[in-house]
């Protein structure tokens, strides 16, 4: 029932679109974003172990791993960077959505002339706007909750000492 | 009153400036049947987007004395032979988008003309026989609840008998207050219908006459077309002279 409401109202996408079909493209193109950035673990145990070097412990007779002295860590940001050309296609397809969304009005059947006949002004523009904005509001959220769990990851991993000046 | 004053509409392309609409003055009273008439390219589906505000323009339309806008723009409906619907939708769910739309619906005109016409209501329109879109499409315009209903060839690619119906139907159904403003080709066929004509060429308003007056002249529409247009009946048979080399 509620889908059928979604089809028919305009408000978040045009009438009649086949808004699944481009939501799960979308969904897709943000999956393989997050695969890729899966990246910054590699990034972020090469940076752990430029932190450390190996000395032969005369008591235990083998080698331990101790900490440079005055060690600074490669900074979050550092870790992370480039990675925005990850989500790139999918906040992209959503900018296209936007377009593409408007191109329906003039496929086939000309409705845009009944969705400029609209008494409510901002039908036309909502119905084109609308659903994509949703999907980069997601997609941004998404980002974040991400981020801060790989940021949560970065503090437990690199020493105290090693985030001076962070 | 839908009252259209100095419209001008110029089409700018590669190859210069087209004067679509010069000067385009008419008034069109509630209750009235208005064909519009004239050659293609000589401006009727510019005039109609145009008042719509489909189209950019110089000039003045107002409907009762105020600016057509989203305030008053639903007292306009429009059936064209583009097609303004949703071709995914069911005529189910676009009684229901015009519902939610369009304060005015008539609901019952609605499902009267879609049994009439034994149109689906659950099958999406792409799967409508292109006569029955046409069906479809004037229905949405008469059953908007709209006071202006403007149709630019709603009727092409519909049979003579669709047609004849529709006529039938259109002069039944229509309420003292509904005004009709009909573009088409089909002068003949809705001479009887109309109460008015109005001809274009080349943009420019170039007749304007209630059928009335012609019938008390014992005029058609047709023969006001051809005296107004300077059609010449030797035409046809000049042209053949002039390719052929023989005398006809």
């Amino acid at each position: 029932m509620m889908r059928r409401r979604y089809i028919i109202t305009g408000k978040y996408f045009p009438p009649g679109f086949d808004y699944e079909k481009e939501w799960k493209r979308a969904r897709v193109l943000f999956v393989l974003g997050v695969g890729c950035s899966v990246q910054f673990f590699f990034r972020l145990y090469y940076a752990v172990q430029d932190l450390y070097q190996y000395q032969f412990d005369q008591k235990k007779l083998k080698w331990v791993r101790v900490l440079w002295e005055g060690a600074v860590a490669k900074s979050f940001p550092d870790l992370l960077k480039g990675q925005w050309k990850y989500y790139l296609p999918y906040f992209l397809f959503l900018v296209a959505m936007i377009f593409n969304h408007y191109l329906y009005y003039y496929s086939t059947e000309k409705c845009i002339y009944l969705m400029k006949r609209l008494p409510k002004r901002w039908t036309l523009l909502k119905s084109c706007v609308r659903f994509p904005f949703f999907g980069i509001c997601a997609g941004a959220a998404g980002l974040a909750v991400l981020y801060l769990l790989y940021y949560i990851v970065y503090l437990i991993v690199i020493p105290g000492e090693c985030l001076r000046g962070q | 009153m839908l009252e259209i004053k100095n419209v001008k509409k110029i089409y700018y392309s590669k190859q210069g400036a087209v004067r679509a609409l010069n000067n385009v003055n008419l008034s069109i009273g509630p209750g009235e049947i208005i064909g519009l008439f004239g050659e293609n390219g000589a401006g009727k589906s510019t005039l109609l987007k145009s008042i719509l505000g489909f189209l950019s323009y110089n000039g003045e339309i107002l409907l009762d004395g105020k600016k057509l806008g989203q305030e008053n723009i639903a007292r306009l409906s429009f059936a064209t032979c583009e097609h303004s619907f949703f071709p995914n939708l069911s005529p189910q769910m676009h009684q229901e988008f015009y519902q939610m739309h369009f304060e005015n619906f008539r609901q019952k005109r609605f499902e009267g003309l879609i049994k009439f016409f034994d149109l689906s209501m659950r099958k999406p329109l792409k799967t409508f026989s292109s006569g029955q879109k046409n069906q479809f499409e004037v229905i949405m315009a008469l059953s908007q609840g709209a006071d202006y209903i403007l149709m630019d060839e709603p009727f092409a690619g519909n049979d003579i008998f669709n047609r004849e119906d529709f006529y039938k139907l259109l002069i039944g159904l229509l309420e003292p207050e509904e005004t009709i403003f009909l573009s088409t080709h089909l002068i003949e066929e809705v001479e009887h219908f109309i109460g008015r004509a109005v001809l274009l060429k080349k943009g420019e308003i170039v007749g304007d006459v209630r059928v009335a007056d012609l019938e008390e002249e014992g005029k058609t529409v047709m023969d006001y077309l051809r005296t107004v247009y300077g059609y010449g009946a030797d035409r046809v048979k000049n042209a053949l002279g002039e390719i052929t080399g023989e005398e006809l």
